[in-house]
């Protein structure tokens, strides 16, 4: 006899909707904390995702600057220090490097088409760059392999700088200054975006200008010091060897000086992922906290209706319900209780998520499925734990006696 | 008595030598003690007597709340005597009719719902239709008032509810409990001609009451004192 039970229970909690409300109020914060928790982790992690790709994938490793030990000290000028002939090196004696990305930094520049500047970073690199950084072209050509080679004076500008000197139209072909001297451009970067802390941790990018590594050797620096080099293997499992390769190559370019190290991204990947795998297990038990106070209220408050409804239960033995009856009756009202509270929760959380995404520009929460059919079913099972109690001293009263209660 | 079956079919209802014992503390106190009573389909019987001497006791037993301690009863010829209370709720459910001092109807459900209770726990097959308790209401002389709640009708109304909720599920038997303890005695008068007028109709009834007035509508009275029913001689030869 679920059915008429089941209507039963609805006009059981609506007669009461002060006290329903009351008693699913704690089932309803328990459920919009899981699903507003899980979202407002899901946009961080997101976030970090999107971050982190931009700064190429877990193939990706780096060489970069170390102090030189105490007992080097005396002969660190025996080192020439990270090079172009380093990129050389490791391109003839690394078969498990597919990419080798130097960069040479030659910081602020003005980029000037006709009478319009604007402020630029200026980058000497290969053609690497652009797969190791994941840097995608929205117009044109990144720098290509000959550019370097014969000292091409081309240009790849960032969509700031193209937006400034060229705005509403391409600037493909243009010829534009940079610290005097004309370069053409020959492609434009997409604009990027990462909202972190109220800014965009990826503007830079939009502001970048990208010349190949010979031509700013040969036109600006006037000399091959790199400022970053970066390197990647075609799979992760290449990685340790091809690290120990490029380790024992610049080893030998650098005359055994340890002015270096080579670093890769999977600890400090690891340990935000950790990071919010701690956050998940923290903040959600203190979701699971409110469920479970949500449900011992259910339980205290199914009680209190037993005890209220004893001669009604007198009653509808005298007619014929069973104990079993009486049982589920009082079953499917808990349950009634805590799944209408579940789906208000997750209502409540829909909402949260809403209030909170205006809040956290950078790192919107997300409305996760998952987390809302967890919250429903979580709040299912404890409305069926909770109710279970209440139940059986309902089916098991006398029916007599029950009948006799005043 | 135009209505009994032919006297050759089995009783509806045999009591032999029946107790019904309750520990309290210490000691045993014998609610029932050695009733034998033989109830025919159709008849009308008022179990009279004080309070204490033991008709509510044997009102449960008669109406399947309650177990014997011991000896037999049989319900249409079946041993029904230690049956366990879910085979008691399937009589409850299917044979017998409930009417109570109190009303006892649920305040929250309307006068229609009330009516309808007992077919929700009803397994047979039954018109569980709405129709059906429409037609329980206009029996009683209730049909305007299907869709109110209990307390917006008077004392003898609600008891008619009760009544019209006793005959919802057909049954064998109606058990009323001092149906006219809480009313007036206009009301008193027209809930007896309503129990007058189903046993006209061949439905079986047994009254139990302390009132002389109200089991004289009875056709046999069964009287108690101190767990046992007083000479039952008497109510042999009333009952022909």
């Amino acid at each position: 006899m679920v059915t008429p039970s089941l209507a039963h229970g609805f006009k059981e909690i609506w007669a009461h909707k002060f006290r329903s409300a009351l008693t699913m109020s704690g089932i309803v914060l328990g459920v919009c904390a899981l699903v507003g928790m899980l979202g407002v982790i899901e946009g961080l992690i997101q976030n970090m995702k999107a971050f982190t790709d931009t700064r190429g994938g877990w193939e990706k490793f780096s060489v970069v600057d170390e102090t030189v030990p105490e007992e080097q000290r005396e002969i660190r000028f025996l080192s020439p220090g990270r090079t172009y002939r380093d990129v050389e090196a490791i391109r003839q004696t690394a078969p498990l490097v597919t990419h080798v990305a130097p960069r040479m930094n030659l910081w602020w520049a003005h980029a000037q088409y006709g009478n319009r500047r604007e402020w630029g970073r200026l980058f000497g690199v290969t053609p690497e760059q652009q797969d190791v950084a994941r840097y995608e072209v929205s117009e044109g050509r990144f720098i290509g392999d000959l550019d370097s080679e014969y000292f091409h004076s081309v240009c790849v500008i960032g969509s700031d700088i193209a937006n400034a000197l060229f705005p509403g139209r391409s600037g493909i072909g243009e010829r534009i200054q940079l610290r005097g001297q004309l370069f053409t451009v020959v492609g434009v970067l997409r604009h990027y975006e990462a909202m972190q802390g109220g800014e965009n941790t990826l503007r830079w990018r939009n502001r970048s200008v990208f010349i190949p590594i010979g031509t700013a050797i040969k036109r600006f620096a006037g000399h091959d010091r790199l400022d970053q080099l970066d390197l990647q293997v075609a799979r992760l499992d290449d990685l340790p060897a091809g690290m120990e390769q490029v380790e024992n190559i610049i080893l030998a370019t650098h005359r055994g000086i340890l002015d270096f190290r080579v670093v890769n991204q999977i600890e400090e990947l690891q340990a935000i992922a950790d990071t919010y795998r701690r956050m998940r297990i923290g903040l959600g038990s203190v979701a699971a906290v409110s469920l479970l106070v949500g449900g011992l209220g259910i339980t205290s408050i199914m009680l209190a209706s037993v005890n209220e409804r004893i001669r009604e239960v007198g009653i509808r033995r005298a007619v014929g319900a069973r104990g079993g009856d009486i049982f589920l009756q009082f079953l499917s009202e808990a349950l009634l209780l805590s799944v209408v509270g579940g789906i208000l929760g997750v209502a409540a959380g829909v909402g949260l998520i809403q209030v909170l995404t205006p809040l956290l520009p950078e790192t919107p929460p997300v409305l996760l499925p998952k987390a809302m059919l967890l919250g429903l079913v979580f709040s299912a099972g404890l409305g069926f734990l909770a109710g279970i109690y209440p139940a059986l001293r309902a089916s098991r009263l006398d029916p007599m006696e029950a009948l006799r209660y005043e | 008595m135009a209505n009994h079956p032919p006297s050759a079919s089995a009783p509806l209802i045999e009591l032999e030598d029946v107790t019904r014992t309750y520990a309290m503390g210490d000691h045993v106190v014998r609610a029932l003690d050695g009733v034998s009573l033989t109830i025919h389909e159709g008849e009308f019987i008022a179990i009279v007597g004080p309070s204490g001497s033991g008709k509510s006791t044997l009102m449960h037993l008669l109406g399947f709340m309650d177990e014997p301690s011991g000896g037999v009863m049989r319900f249409e010829g079946e041993d029904v005597s230690r049956i366990g209370s879910g085979r008691r709720a399937a009589y409850r459910s299917e044979k017998i009719g409930f009417v109570f001092q109190a009303f006892n109807l649920l305040p929250r459900l309307n006068v229609l719902d009330n009516v309808l209770l007992p077919l929700s726990y009803h397994r047979g097959t039954i018109d569980k239709s709405r129709r059906h308790a429409e037609q329980a209401l206009e029996r009683v002389g209730l049909s305007g008032r299907a869709g109110h709640r209990p307390g917006q009708l008077s004392g003898g109304e609600r008891q008619r509810v009760a009544i019209a909720r006793a005959l919802i599920n057909q049954p064998r038997l109606i058990l009323a409990d001092e149906p006219t303890g809480n009313l007036d005695s206009r009301n008193v008068e027209r809930i007896l001609g309503l129990f007058d007028q189903l046993h006209q109709e061949g439905q079986t009834i047994i009254l139990v009451t302390h009132d002389a007035g109200v089991a004289a509508h009875a056709r046999t009275q069964v009287h108690m004192l101190d767990g046992r029913i007083q000479d039952p001689a008497s109510l042999e030869t009333a009952a022909r």
